[in-house]
């Protein structure tokens, strides 16, 4: 018997209040609640898009982005998804949903 | 929100543009677009390796936090930082040995001295107010002092620390993306000549461009 297992979802957390602007290819992030302020690639900026679209798994979003980009996910690219993510969840702006 | 691009100096006010969730998306798929067109190889790894981008960024010597890699642009916090886009340099006192010392920053065996490397002016004055005259080096000027001695015996002197962003330059410059220190040896001595540039490059060279 085959059992599928159901992957973390990222969402934005419900605290974050962001504002994003570009410059380019260069793109800030202000958070109103803790006044941060950050400077993200286009690949980051496109990364939390996808989130505050809908919540999506680590591959459903390096597979999101790569199609963006006319391509297919590789791993290292894949790995740069999680990284930045990583990233984003240190800062408290994205969370992980655990499948019920 | 905040303007992080205001530049009074410039008198220039930017605030960019807004960067709405199908503005980033749109952002990512131009550049596949124009990848396609290009008939480039996949920006995917491009990308995932941050060299999208001006993405240079250093640290402060205590690691506490990274930043963009430029004078300009180094109190703005790099939270998307790559590896392979890290810049750095030596400490001040790593300069303190000649066998470290760049070939450019020699004569022969011996360290060039400041004025051999820095645009010094004479009848200007170093950081003890010691008037620079070309012709008499026993004045005490530090003008006149070899880089080694500089960054041993006057390790605490301004003059010290730019012979080390200079001697950084010299070892770690390069022309394309792969540099590991955003200035060139010009640059660097235009920052210490400018006096418009002077003060915010020697801090950002000594705060972020000495840790490594």
């Amino acid at each position: 018997m085959t059992v599928a297992v159901e992957l973390p979802r990222w969402r934005v957390s419900p605290l974050a209040r962001l504002s994003w602007r570009s410059w380019g290819e260069d793109y800030v992030a202000f958070e109103s609640r803790s006044g941060e302020l950050a400077e993200f690639d286009v690949l980051a900026a496109a990364a939390m898009a996808c989130l505050e679209e809908r919540p999506r798994t680590l591959s459903e979003l390096a597979e999101e982005l790569a199609a963006d980009l006319g391509q297919q996910a590789d791993a290292q690219f894949s790995d740069a998804v999680d990284g930045i993510v990583r990233q984003f969840r240190r800062l408290g702006w994205v969370e992980e949903i655990m499948p019920t | 929100m905040a303007n992080p691009d205001q530049n009074p100096g410039r008198g220039e006010v930017s605030d960019g543009r807004d960067g709405s969730i199908e503005q980033r998306r749109e952002a990512l798929r131009r550049i596949g677009r124009s990848a396609a067109a290009a008939g480039a190889a996949s920006p995917l790894s491009a990308l995932a390796g941050g060299s999208a981008g001006p993405r240079k960024w250093c640290q402060d010597k205590y690691k506490t936090k990274k930043v963009h890699a430029s004078i300009s642009g180094c109190n703005s916090v790099v939270l998307s930082a790559q590896s392979g886009n890290e810049c750095y340099g030596k400490p001040c006192s790593y300069y303190g040995s000649s066998t470290h010392i760049p070939v450019s920053c020699k004569s022969g065996a011996t360290a060039k001295k400041f004025k051999d490397i820095f645009t010094c002016v004479s009848g200007s004055k170093d950081s003890k107010n010691v008037t620079y005259n070309p012709n008499n080096a026993g004045n005490g000027c530090l003008y006149h002092k070899k880089i080694d001695d500089l960054c041993t015996s006057n390790a605490s002197s301004p003059e010290a620390h730019w012979a080390t962003a200079y001697c950084n330059s010299a070892a770690l410059w390069t022309s394309d993306t792969t540099t590991k220190f955003p200035y060139s040896t010009t640059q660097v001595n235009s920052h210490w000549t400018d006096s418009s540039t002077r003060l915010a490059a020697y801090s950002f060279y000594t705060t972020y461009m000495e840790g490594g």
